[in-house]
């Protein structure tokens, strides 16, 4: 089973791929630059051109390492602000390549489309159209008397001819890469539904099967006895109590299994309490050791404590289960974000290799249906931390 | 009469034993949890009634009981269960054996059951 992690780790291993063709591309024209002035076009223009195309391939380096990092917004913008600022530089110096830059100017909002939000979004296309004019207006100005009254038209011409396709190529691997993400996409949303949807089904079974091998049960076994206990009333009074001081006990044990499956449906202490109550009161109930502190977390819309409590069980049932932790911890914390943290000393797994169990997957998905998303940290012998984080701000705090 | 109870869940095995120590003419002589176990305790002694829950793991209720009726067609085969009549699988209303909704056991209904009155 895919884990929905996965995807994510697919868009920026694309974006990587992305950076590193353009990392070469930029490279390869730097030095292309260099050797045009050093052979055919003696203008010290192109130097500065090579330098500017070079501090491109600096940007880009600066880029890869902040992906590595996980700060895909900044990417994004180093990425759009070294492409625009060399475009204007280089339709400077040399304005004939103008058809080319034209198309470069489209590379960052095709490369960066599918990590954008509208507002984003929004921006970037303004920007193209704006450095587009840029470019447009600076190449019919001639502010710099660069090396084009050197190059020859026919070398003019080869470079618009060499150039205009790798520019071509790379706007058409950036749209056919969104494209195959948006299928992807759409594909697990599809996956995901099913799955939660699935997981609902399961949970009625569950439901059903528990009320009928608990309080069923009990309850049929209570109803026998006082009937019994009717039967024997005049005849054998003396059996008559005995049956029915049996009853207490079946009672209690029906009335028990029924709390416990109501907890489980949906705890009274989270919809009155909140998280934090919620939390501690089911830690008290659970086999390890488990801390719970949630400073600064206030109360949400029900779904939303949902969501994150019952994710924070499955982490620590998982735990419990699978990693023979000491200790287990889950932090909830309120910044920008609701997070949850579940942290056990366990045995640690490989995030590589192991596939995502059921539960953790109905975790994720619960997540994503609310905005939210699940990282596992993991590795063997140092434990493990399972990780969400919700884009909500609390209705009231605690 | 002998009679083996047959059910998963202890709490209607003791409830059940309590309905046939005050039914004139029958005693508990055996308990099965499963359907394996019934067969077995069927071929050991001499079982005159036998309570047989429907819903069991393993083999379950039905298929203990059509095993033991191959071996035994004297036995009295009673299917019990905590769903109503119209909530049994095909294969249990047409097997031909009675049942009795659990909530409904009572000495009464055991000895309607041994003269032979319908009791679904």
């Amino acid at each position: 089973m895919r884990s929905p992690t996965s995807l994510l780790d697919t868009d920026r291993a694309h974006l990587r791929l992305y950076l590193v063709l353009n990392l070469t591309t930029v490279v390869g024209a730097s030095i292309g630059l260099v050797v045009l002035r050093f052979t055919i076009v003696r203008s010290n223009w192109l130097l500065v051109d090579a330098a500017a195309v070079f501090a491109v391939a600096g940007a880009l380096l600066v880029a890869l390492h902040l992906l590595d990092n996980g700060r895909v917004g900044l990417v994004l913008t180093v990425l759009t602000f070294a492409n625009w600022s060399v475009s204007v530089v280089t339709v400077l110096i040399t304005p004939f390549i103008l058809p080319t830059i034209l198309l470069a100017v489209l590379l960052p909002l095709v490369a960066t489309l599918p990590y954008l939000s509208r507002p984003r979004l929004l921006a970037t296309a303004i920007g193209a159209i704006a450095c587009s004019i840029v470019v447009a207006v600076v190449s019919r100005v001639h502010l710099v008397d660069g090396p084009e009254g050197i190059a020859s038209p026919a070398l003019r011409t080869g470079i618009l001819v060499g150039s205009i396709p790798v520019v071509m190529t790379l706007i058409v691997l950036n749209v056919w890469r969104g494209h195959l993400g948006l299928i992807d996409r759409s594909n697990e949303l599809r996956r995901s539904r099913a799955r939660i949807a699935a997981a609902a089904d399961e949970t009625r079974r569950r439901l059903e099967r528990d009320l009928h091998d608990g309080a069923q049960q009990r309850l049929s076994a209570v109803a026998i006895r006082l009937a019994l206990a009717r039967g024997q009333m005049d005849a054998q009074p003396a059996v008559a109590a005995a049956l029915l001081a049996e009853l207490d006990h079946e009672l209690i044990e029906a009335i028990d299994d029924l709390r416990d499956l109501a907890r489980g449906i949906y705890p009274p202490l989270l919809g009155q309490r909140g998280l934090g109550e919620a939390l501690r009161a089911a830690a008290r109930r659970g086999t390890s050791p488990v801390t719970v502190s949630c400073p600064g977390v206030g109360r949400y819309a029900p779904e939303i404590e949902a969501a994150v409590y019952f994710s924070c069980l499955e982490a620590v049932h998982n735990a419990t289960k699978h990693a023979n932790p000491s200790t287990i911890e889950v932090i909830l914390r309120q910044g920008s974000r609701l997070e949850f943290s579940v942290v056990d000393d366990g045995i640690g797994f490989d995030p590589k290799t192991a596939q995502l169990g059921s539960g953790l997957m109905n975790v994720a998905d619960r997540l994503g249906s609310i905005g939210g998303e699940l990282t596992i940290r993991s590795a063997p012998g140092t434990g493990t931390h399972i990780g969400g984080a919700v884009a909500v701000t609390p209705l009231q705090s605690c | 009469m002998a009679v083996l109870v047959v059910d998963d869940q202890a709490a209607f095995r003791r409830a059940a034993a309590d309905v046939v120590a005050l039914t004139d003419g029958l005693e508990v002589v055996a308990e099965a949890s499963r359907g394996e176990d019934a067969v077995i305790a069927c071929a050991r002694s001499p079982i005159g009634l036998v309570l047989m829950d429907v819903n069991m793991p393993g083999i379950g209720g039905l298929e203990a009981a059509q095993r033991i009726r191959g071996s035994d067609r004297a036995v009295v085969i009673a299917l019990v269960s905590t769903y109503a009549a119209d909530d049994l699988p095909d294969d249990v209303r047409a097997s031909g054996f009675p049942y009795i909704q659990k909530a409904h056991l009572s000495p009464s209904a055991l000895q309607q059951l041994l003269h032979g009155a319908p009791h679904r």
